[in-house]
């Protein structure tokens, strides 16, 4: 197949060889592959999280209605952003699989990342924007949507401290979410020890305590997305 | 006439996998013809094939290939909600060829040897067993040769002659130039010609 546009002159023995391979018959998956690898897939469990979430969502902003100077709680949808966080891995953000990205080159970074990171650019998707930074074959994606984390709805094993931040971290993934000035920053791809040392490197007085230093990063990332600090 | 359109009128009919397994599954359309967006079971079930046949050629084993259709499958389903109805075939093609990739770069700081299925028909390095193969069983003579290519040269080839993907297509699907792309199908396709009369 040659498509409009295409001027291929080829030798003869590459047809030959092309031929040869073009003949190599289809390899059919085991019996049952594919009904396990769909009956097993993790979905369930993303499932009834999104469906704890939006029921929360829900809960919470039904509570807060009438109180218009406070952000709305979200719950950051964790395998939504580590979704977008492997396809931008995977297959870059200038894919031009996503109609709604919006790339755009950022100058520098939200904060110091381990030597070596470079900025690979931003897209926002549904009012949140993410930043990816990559090494190697290594990335990091910075999420920052509005609001307020509604803690309650994410899995309480998780949940602790980052510094003087409350913080949901899921170690296994390196999945980190805090709250800064009515902004949710969620950070995929960065260990607890990487995450560490960014914060440390971003910190400009190594006197600081790590919560302080965690609001630098915080309010960093959110100033440098463009976020204003609320009110 | 291009050697490229010579390909496609002399191959045998039915013979180019991508006609067999993948026209008539693609994504169906709503009520005013717009295309829709399957779900991941249905994508995982009826590109089924098409994606363990990609699989297969890329890392000549069942193990592997099924490891990697599964990953594959993980990451289709995390981001199928950006996928734009259209060449689904290409979209499957470019996540499990970078999966793929990934993956050979993660091996090459962890350095495994992946076997065959049979292990003897890639191992056996002398020409006489190699011209004996070649004689007894030349798909899996063919499948053994591949496995030998660079892995860029490996996806160029495989998504050129097994898949018969366009050059454009595939330039966009690795997303590189097609210049690159047709300089690693031709000297892919050379080194198989000189494996296969060696």
């Amino acid at each position: 197949m040659t498509s409009p546009g295409e001027s291929v002159t080829e030798e003869p023995w590459e047809a030959e060889v092309g031929q040869l391979l073009g003949g190599l018959p289809a390899v059919e998956p085991p019996d049952g592959f594919i009904d396990r690898v769909v009956d097993r897939r993790p979905l369930n469990a993303g499932r009834t999280l999104a469906a704890l979430g939006l029921l929360t969502l829900g809960l919470a902003l039904a509570s807060t209605i009438g109180d218009a100077v406070r952000p709305a709680e979200v719950v950051p949808e964790i395998e939504d952003l580590v979704a977008r966080h492997d396809l931008a891995a995977t297959v870059g953000l200038s894919s031009g699989l996503a109609g709604t990205e919006d790339r755009a080159e950022l100058d520098g970074g939200p904060f110091d990342l381990p030597v070596g990171f470079e900025s690979e650019g931003e897209v926002t998707v549904e009012d949140v924007r993410q930043a990816v930074y990559a090494r190697d074959d290594e990335a990091v994606s910075v999420f920052v949507q509005d609001g307020r984390v509604d803690w309650s709805a994410l899995p309480a094993d998780r949940l602790g401290r980052l510094g003087d931040l409350r913080a949901w971290v899921d170690e296994e993934r390196a999945i980190s979410v805090i709250e800064v000035d009515g902004s949710i920053v969620t950070v995929i791809g960065l260990g607890p020890d990487e995450l560490d040392e960014a914060m440390r490197a971003t910190a400009t007085d190594e006197g600081r305590s790590l919560g302080q230093r965690a609001t630098d990063l915080a309010e960093a990332v959110v100033s440098n997305l463009g976020y204003a600090p609320a009110g | 006439m291009s050697g490229e359109a010579d390909v496609a009128v002399t191959a045998p009919p039915g013979s180019r996998l991508r006609r067999r397994v993948g026209r008539a599954k693609r994504g169906g359309a709503d009520g005013v013809g717009r295309p829709t967006v399957p779900s991941w079971e249905q994508v995982a079930r009826s590109h089924d094939r098409f994606l363990y046949s990609l699989a297969y050629r890329l890392c000549g084993n069942h193990q592997d290939a099924q490891d990697l259709v599964q990953e594959v499958l993980l990451r289709v389903r995390r981001g199928l909600h950006t996928y734009q109805p259209g060449n689904l075939e290409g979209w499957l093609s470019r996540i499990t060829t970078n999966t793929f990739l990934d993956q050979v770069r993660k091996q090459k700081r962890r350095p495994t040897v992946a076997l065959p299925d049979e292990p003897d028909r890639v191992l056996a390095g002398s020409p006489g067993v190699d011209a004996e193969m070649a004689s007894r069983d030349l798909p899996d003579h063919l499948q053994a040769l591949l496995l030998d290519l660079p892995p860029d040269y490996r996806v160029a080839v495989v998504l050129k002659d097994v898949l018969s993907f366009s050059y454009e297509e595939i330039a966009d699907i690795v997303g590189a130039p097609i210049g690159t792309v047709r300089s690693r199908i031709h000297r892919g396709r050379g080194r198989l010609r000189e494996a296969l009369s060696a």
